[in-house]
């Protein structure tokens, strides 16, 4: 992008802007898809399974139907789609076969909330138990009770892999170089077995939409999700209704991480509101619906084997990830394919064996989260590095260093040659490593059986995405010559829209008060674009968005040039004008243009100026089905966590006193937001790390659906000292050179948190989160003569 | 704690001006009223239908019971619809701290001040659930209620009111309108602990009173072990061993093993915390209570 005709210097790109929704936000006058309201408008409560897995007998609804204010019940009979975004596994309401406890069975329809609510009380169904499976390893067991029977039946993306007759939702696989070479080559070899457990993705807004299938056939939706186009594609695939028959509408979501992208709850709502006689239809979950009904996050189950040489190079890697998706996979099976593909991290590693399932078992579904596949990946491969280290004796900033990828150099686990412009991971290890003041001994305590320790984990990151994802954005004009932004990502805290409005006025060098960026999303209004997901938004989009930049700054320089008579080639757009090249004192405003211009005379040429532009990811491929090897991203980000723990010896507990955040954006465009995306990541993965877990009973159930028992990190559980420092290696085909970061910010921080802890106390953690009572317990088992020790210090301390 | 509800079921709600016109309601209504103070559980409950209530009388607006008074001897006299934030401001005002620390370190600890801002000592009283302070905290002094109906009053002692199952002591025409603590005696040292980094919850709590009398010695220790339990626990054998301990350093082990045996029957493991953990973190948690109330 052209820099500002005065000074050279940007005016708003690489300023500290606070978010421009911030103030709807904080003065509550955002409105979400909770708030709104249609008149005439019925409300759906879900009746849930307290089965795992039964058929179901028989619905019986003659009571409910009976409570006033009732219009009608569903049951899965009514409206027998299969939905989902990569494989179509998910049913609207449970057809005959329950799959696990708070699997939708029926939908009471009533004019308020509270007559839907009891009468869904009042429904009685039959079930016939059948025997559940609860862990992976069951499922995987020969003659394990089938989820899926129909697998084979189901819609999918080509890049997919079920294996019908079992369990296994998809199975990928990874093979680079030759593994039993490589370890017939390795000095030394670490093991390890890691586990990770089903997490909520705790967005404040609970999963809400309203729908309104019209008599012309027409669907119109409300909805808290993520990615308006998705929705629209994937019911017009699932329910067979003509794309440009459905307008899908997002207003202001309240969070999201993953959890609302692909297809939620609007299909089901769709065909209800038709069941009723073509009447909107509102369908809110309640928190404790959110963590027992609606998809979360998958478990998952690793081991994993290094083998490095006595220098310290890795030379192979084995892993294996068992993703637990709960009843379905619907999103699931594209994260334990991005574990597979992306297992070997920043690390140059020549013979690799990487395989990863996702497994259907009798718990809440999953979906997508922040990461992606890649805190999972990496909680492995970043712990079990520091476990190599500490066997040959090294030191774990140096054994990461000797092992990066090299960009322009080095091929990554699915043999590209990483591009010369993918960022400079070595700087990035450096300044982590100089900012935790990594070498410098931990202070001692007076408290001796308290332990201060520091730890490091480095992480990479792309979009998953499909090869042919794309984007698009128009800018379009106003009288005033102000500009309405128009894209199709989304807005739920990443602060994409507050970079692209910068970007906007810094290329016509107007103020960031005449640039529009709305809330709402549409299908019908908004510009297309896959989805908002993947860290995608701000490189996608915003190059779109550049795009479309260029093509309004042609089409205003053509009517510039006509009013000015000077070639376009002779013309620039600074400072809200356009100007003659060498001659800035002849210039035209924009508000002259935008409309078209008029002469003196009352003639006119031009027209309103609107710019349209788009992206496609263009070289990224399918993975081969045999290896897995080919492109699957169009940017790698770079970075890495540091972080500073103190350890309670004897009572476990963890507080993480210093925070360091490094990464390679390429651009940082707006610092502040960077930062908030840096802070808030790492809140998030400690919280992941330290706290996060979803319970089930020997039933199956849902046994802490609630934020007191599912405890999220609080504002005194964050670290007061954040060190947060932005890499800027350009991207060239990057907006500005910029890459996405949102969701890294977040992956190594759980295992840096167990880096720390290891490098201390030699304590190995390998399983989330790390209460204090798995810490204690590791101790005394681990390591007994530092718990004895710790508890002699404390009676010492006492007497 | 968990709802697949959204709304409130239907109620009337009510606010009497007087203690007579509360009491009126309640011998009207019987069961289905229902005492609001802050309404913090009463309204959580409600929505999970664990509770039903067709009449709430918020009592908020009973001025006769809002009131907070200390005199020496006598002790604090708080009214039932005086807030947490109320009691911490009150006590840290008069210079009141030391004397009643451990009340005012369990109400700094409980939860958030937005949520003092709302709830009530009275009403956390009487929602009892092992996981609250407020039973605990009062524990730790000598603590009595008073409790009226429109015939009569009485008063109990917080560990009469809750029986040892965990249930209270409370008829549904009968209102608590005052928790009277007790004037600690010279010497007098107390202080309360809270382990609560897995829930928003306490895990276990203890709280440890003794008198000092120069030195480092305790006499007359009370030690009450919470949250962990399905009630406030004195663990009296402990009581006696620790305040006739002369070294403790040699005493330690026969000081834990008595915890040991009195606390074991009461824990149980729950999703969050197996038994031993919670037995060990009492444990840590009587130790550093002690330490503190030697160092004071
Ligand atoms: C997020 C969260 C965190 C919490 N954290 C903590 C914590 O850390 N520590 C802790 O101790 N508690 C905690 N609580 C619980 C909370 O403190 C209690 O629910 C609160 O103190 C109850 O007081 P209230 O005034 O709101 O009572 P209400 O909800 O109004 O009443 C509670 C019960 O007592 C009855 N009642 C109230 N007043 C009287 C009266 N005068 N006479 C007779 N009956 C009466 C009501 O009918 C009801 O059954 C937490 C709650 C939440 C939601």
């Amino acid at each position: 992008m052209d820099k500002p005709h005065s000074g050279g210097e940007y005016r708003y790109i690489g300023k500290r802007i606070p978010p421009l929704d911030a103030y709807e936000k904080v003065l509550g006058a955002a409105e979400y898809t909770f708030d709104l309201e249609i008149p005439g408008m019925f409300h759906v409560k879900l009746v849930h399974s307290e089965y795992a897995h039964a058929r179901i007998k028989s619905i019986d609804y003659s009571k409910a139907i009976r409570v006033p204010g009732v219009v009608s019940v569903i049951t899965g009979r009514d409206i027998p789609y299969r939905v989902g975004i990569y494989v179509g596994d998910r049913d609207l309401l449970a057809i005959d076969k329950v799959l696990w406890i708070g699997h939708p069975v029926a939908a009471v329809v009533a004019e308020n909330l509270r007559a839907a609510e009891k009468a869904a009380e009042l429904i009685e169904v039959e079930y016939d138990p059948l025997e559940p499976v609860f862990s992976v390893e069951e499922a995987l067991r020969e003659n394990a009770p089938i989820l899926h029977e129909n697998l084979d039946k189901y819609r999918r993306l080509p890049a997919f892999n079920p294996k019908p007759g079992t369990n296994i939702a998809n199975y990928f696989k990874l093979v680079k170089g030759d593994i039993d070479k490589g370890f017939a080559e390795a000095d030394t070899i670490v093991r390890g077995r890691f586990k990770l457990p089903y997490i909520s993705h705790a967005y404040m807004e609970p999963q809400v939409v309203i729908a309104w299938y019209r008599y012309s056939g027409d669907i119109e939706i409300w909805s808290s999700a993520q990615s308006p186009f998705a929705v629209r594609s994937l019911l017009s695939l699932s329910l067979d209704i003509p794309a440009g028959k459905i307008k899908v509408n997002v207003p202001y979501i309240g969070g999201g991480f993953g959890g609302k992208a692909g297809l939620g709850w609007e299909a089901l709502a769709a065909m209800i509101s038709r069941h009723v006689g073509f009447k909107p239809v509102k369908l809110m979950l309640s928190r404790a619906e959110q963590f027992k009904s609606a998809p979360v996050v998958p478990g998952m189950v690793a081991e994993a084997e290094m083998g490095l040489s006595r220098d310290g190079r890795i030379v192979a890697y084995r892993a294996k990830f068992l993703f637990d998706s709960g009843a379905f996979a619907d999103y699931t099976v594209n994260i334990s394919r991005t574990a597979g593909y992306a297992c070997a991290g920043s690390y140059d590693i020549p013979n690799i064996l990487c395989e990863s399932y996702a497994v259907y078992t009798n718990k809440v579904p999953t979906t997508a989260l922040r990461g992606f596949g890649h805190p999972e990946n990496h909680f492995v491969l970043e712990h079990m590095i520091d476990m190599a280290a500490r066997e040959l004796d090294q030191d774990p900033v140096k054994i990461r260093s000797r092992n990066l990828l090299k960009p322009g150099v080095s091929t990554t686990g699915t043999g590209v040659r990483l591009r010369e412009d993918a960022g400079n991971p070595q700087l990035v290890l450096e300044r982590i490593s100089d900012l935790l003041d990594w070498t410098t001994p931990e202070v001692d305590p007076e408290r001796p059986w308290v332990i201060r320790s520091k730890g490091i984990a480095l992480s990479v990151k792309g979009p998953s995405q499909p090869p042919n994802a794309s984007s698009s954005a128009i800018v379009k004009f106003n009288e005033d010559a102000s500009v309405d932004v128009m894209v199709g990502t989304s807005n739920f805290g990443q602060g994409t829209v507050t970079g692209l409005a910068m970007m906007v006025a810094e290329a016509f060098g107007i103020p960031l008060e005449k640039v529009h960026v709305k809330p709402l999303r549409s299908t019908d209004a908004s510009p297309y674009t896959w989805q908002t997901v993947g860290s995608r938004g701000l490189f996608t989009d915003g190059l779109a968005l550049l795009e479309a930049i260029e093509d309004a700054k042609r089409k205003i320089k053509k009517i510039a040039s006509q009013a000015l008579k000077v070639d376009e080639d002779h013309l620039e757009i600074a400072d809200g004008k356009v100007y003659v090249v060498g001659k800035p004192w002849i210039s035209i405003p924009l508000e002259k243009i935008v409309m078209g211009y008029q002469f003196p005379d009352g003639t006119s040429v031009g027209g309103p100026v609107i710019g349209v532009g788009r992206h496609i990811a263009g070289l990224t491929t399918y993975l081969d089905p045999e290896t897995g090897q080919g492109n699957p991203t169009i940017f790698y980000t770079f970075g890495g966590t540091g972080v500073e723990v103190e350890i309670n010896i004897l009572t476990g507990e963890i507080k993480v006193l210093k925070a360091v955040q490094v990464y390679d954006i390429g651009k940082a465009i707006n610092p502040l937001l960077l930062e908030g995306q840096a802070i808030g990541g790492f809140v998030m993965g400690m919280s992941r790390a330290l706290y996060e877990r979803i319970i089930f009973d020997e039933f199956g159930s849902v046994a802490n659906p609630n934020f007191s028992f599912y405890y999220v990190a609080r504002a005194k559980d964050a670290p007061d000292n954040y060190l947060i420092e932005f890499v800027e290696t350009p991207q060239m085909d990057g907006p500005l050179g910029s890459r996405g970061v949102g969701e890294n910010v977040m992956i190594s921080v759980p295992v840096a948190i167990a880096n720390a802890i290891y490098r201390a106390t030699g304590v190995s953690i390998k399983e989330l989160p790390i209460t204090p009572e798995r810490l204690v317990k590791a101790i005394r088992e681990q390591r007994p003569d530092l718990f004895e020790q710790a508890f002699k210090a404390y009676i010492d301390s006492m007497v | 704690m968990s709802s697949p509800y959204i709304t409130l079921p239907e109620f009337k709600y009510l606010r009497p001006k007087t203690l007579d016109e509360a009491l009126a309601i309640l011998d009207r209504y019987g069961e289905d009223a229902k005492i609001m103070a802050g309404g913090v559980a009463l309204l959580s409950f409600m929505k999970e239908r664990l509770i039903e209530a067709k009449y709430v009388v918020d009592i908020k607006g009973v001025r006769e019971l809002h009131y907070i008074r200390f005199s020496e001897g006598d002790g604090l006299r708080i009214g039932a619809t005086v807030t947490f934030s109320e009691i911490e401001d009150y006590i840290l005002q008069r210079g009141l701290v030391q004397r009643f620390r451990a009340l005012y370190q369990g109400i700094k600890k409980l939860s958030d001040p937005v949520l003092r801002n709302r709830s009530t000592l009275a009403g956390n009283v009487v929602e009892a659930l092992p996981i609250v302070d407020g039973p605990c905290l009062l524990s730790v002094f000598d603590s009595e209620l008073k409790i009226v109906s429109s015939s009569g009053s009485r008063v109990v002692s917080v560990s009469e009111f809750i029986s040892d199952e965990g249930f209270i002591d409370l008829k549904p025409n009968e209102i608590v309108v005052e928790i009277h603590i007790k004037d600690p005696p010279k010497g007098f040292v107390s202080t309360f602990r809270k382990y609560n980094p897995v829930t928003e919850f306490s895990m276990v709590s203890v709280g440890m009173s003794a008198i000092r009398e120069g030195g480092r010695d305790l006499r007359d220790v009370r030690c009450v072990l919470c949250a962990a339990t399905p009630k406030p626990v004195r663990l009296r054998r402990f009581e006696d061993l620790v305040s006739r301990v002369s070294d403790l350093r040699s005493s330690i082990d026969e000081l834990l093993s008595s915890v040991e045996s009195e606390a074991a029957g009461f824990i149980q493991d729950d999703p969050y915390a197996s038994r031993e953990f919670k037995l060990h973190i009492a444990k840590m948690l009587i130790l550093d209570s002690l330490k503190e109330l030697r160092s004071l």
